[in-house]
């Protein structure tokens, strides 16, 4: 039943992760979301990051744990993660998001995305609906013209 | 003050290159319609160069005229809309929105300038064409109109970039995809609120004059016209 109900309101399926990335554990270390998820102040689209971007850290951090063994093998090899999107909009919804503006405007990352501290590999937890966005739109007067968002 | 996009072609210096045809079909994900639905006379571009020809042979003047979206202030495609799919939008923009458009049809009807298309089929592309298809425009599938839209993904994209480095907008930093690739500069697109941009400028020229002006439709493209005949 959730399977014809995902593909009647246009939801895409779940990702599949190359890597079992404990979310929760690297925000326990108060590292800020835009650390790894470069970009996503200045853009439309949050980073994914390549295995370099956790070798800043990992080349000498937890370097015991199989999983970073697993991935310092992988940098040497040359091989990148090949991370899927969690959140997304269908083709078919002619959404435009930008993630720039709603991080200048004060919009929690959490607000959309939930509580990353409480999930290890990221899930959808929020329903990015037409009516959550105009919602919000709304409560912080910013425009709800159908060409702000759809074009 | 919010911003009303528009623009002015400077009929004097189009020599008809065609440029903006193809910068706008590539910018907006425009799909050709293909060798046997032109053949039954079907077209599918957000602007044309129109041909004239004036006086007889051999003393033939061939004057051009490039024809998009006029994004009137009183569009007679907006209210025949059922769906609100036509709308006006705060920055002047005769808004097209795809998700709600049904595909009536009325606006094409409606509209004088004969400038929206409808999708009769799915956009196709041969390979590899479809690598080059825009990121920022949507893919508009079968069933929708669509139209010149002053490439509002751009008008959007500089307007952040504005908002986010807290300045004001300079005259010129927009430039639909038309403009920018126009190597004569015939035509130049701006804020009409401001008085000091080259399209106010132009739009206030005693040489302007609007697309059926007197349909009342209230153009935002302003033609400025050879003045004398050589």
């Amino acid at each position: 039943m959730t399977a014809v109900l995902d593909d009647y309101l246009n939801r895409r399926p779940a990702a599949i992760q190359p890597l079992e990335f404990p979310h929760n554990t690297h925000l326990g270390k108060e590292i800020s979301c835009d650390t790894c998820h470069e970009g996503v102040n200045t853009g439309p689209v949050a980073g994914l990051p390549s295995v370099k971007t956790c070798m800043i850290c990992h080349e000498s951090i937890a370097t015991d744990r199989p999983r970073i063994q697993q991935i310092t093998a992988m940098r040497d090899k040359g091989i990148d993660l090949a991370w899927q999107r969690v959140y997304g909009f269908s083709a078919q919804d002619h959404v435009r998001f930008d993630h720039a503006p709603h991080i200048r405007a004060k919009v929690d990352c959490a607000n959309c995305h939930g509580n990353m501290a409480e999930q290890t590999v990221a899930e959808v937890k929020v329903d990015h609906s037409m009516g959550f966005c105009v919602n919000c739109h709304n409560e912080k007067k910013a425009s709800v013209d159908c060409l702000t968002c759809h074009f | 003050m919010p911003h009303r996009w528009g623009m002015a072609a400077d009929l004097d210096r189009c020599n008809g290159c065609g440029a903006c045809v193809v910068a706008c079909a590539a910018e907006n994900n425009i799909s050709t319609v293909g060798a046997e639905q032109a053949a039954l006379g079907r077209a599918k571009h957000w602007i044309r160069v129109e041909r004239y020809w004036e006086g007889e042979f051999p003393d033939v003047r061939l004057k051009f005229r490039p024809v998009m979206c006029q994004q009137c202030d009183n569009a007679p495609c907006e209210p025949v809309c059922p769906t609100y799919a036509s709308h006006h939008t705060d920055d002047g923009l005769n808004a097209q929105v795809y998700n709600r458009c049904i595909g009536t049809r009325y606006c094409a009807n409606a509209c004088p300038y004969n400038v929206r298309f409808f999708d009769f089929f799915n956009p196709s592309w041969e390979k590899p064409l479809q690598l080059q298809l825009n990121p920022d425009v949507s893919l508009r599938e079968v069933g929708v109109m669509e139209k010149c839209t002053f490439c509002v993904q751009r008008i959007k994209a500089v307007t952040v970039q504005v908002a986010a480095e807290d300045r004001e907008l300079k005259d010129g930093e927009i430039t639909p995809a038309c403009v920018q690739s126009c190597a004569a500069k015939a035509l130049v697109f701006g804020d009409l609120n401001d008085p000091e941009s080259e399209v106010s400028r132009l739009s206030h020229s005693p040489r302007g004059s609007k697309l059926l002006e007197d349909l009342g439709t209230l153009p935002k493209v302003t033609y400025l016209p050879r003045d004398t005949e050589a």
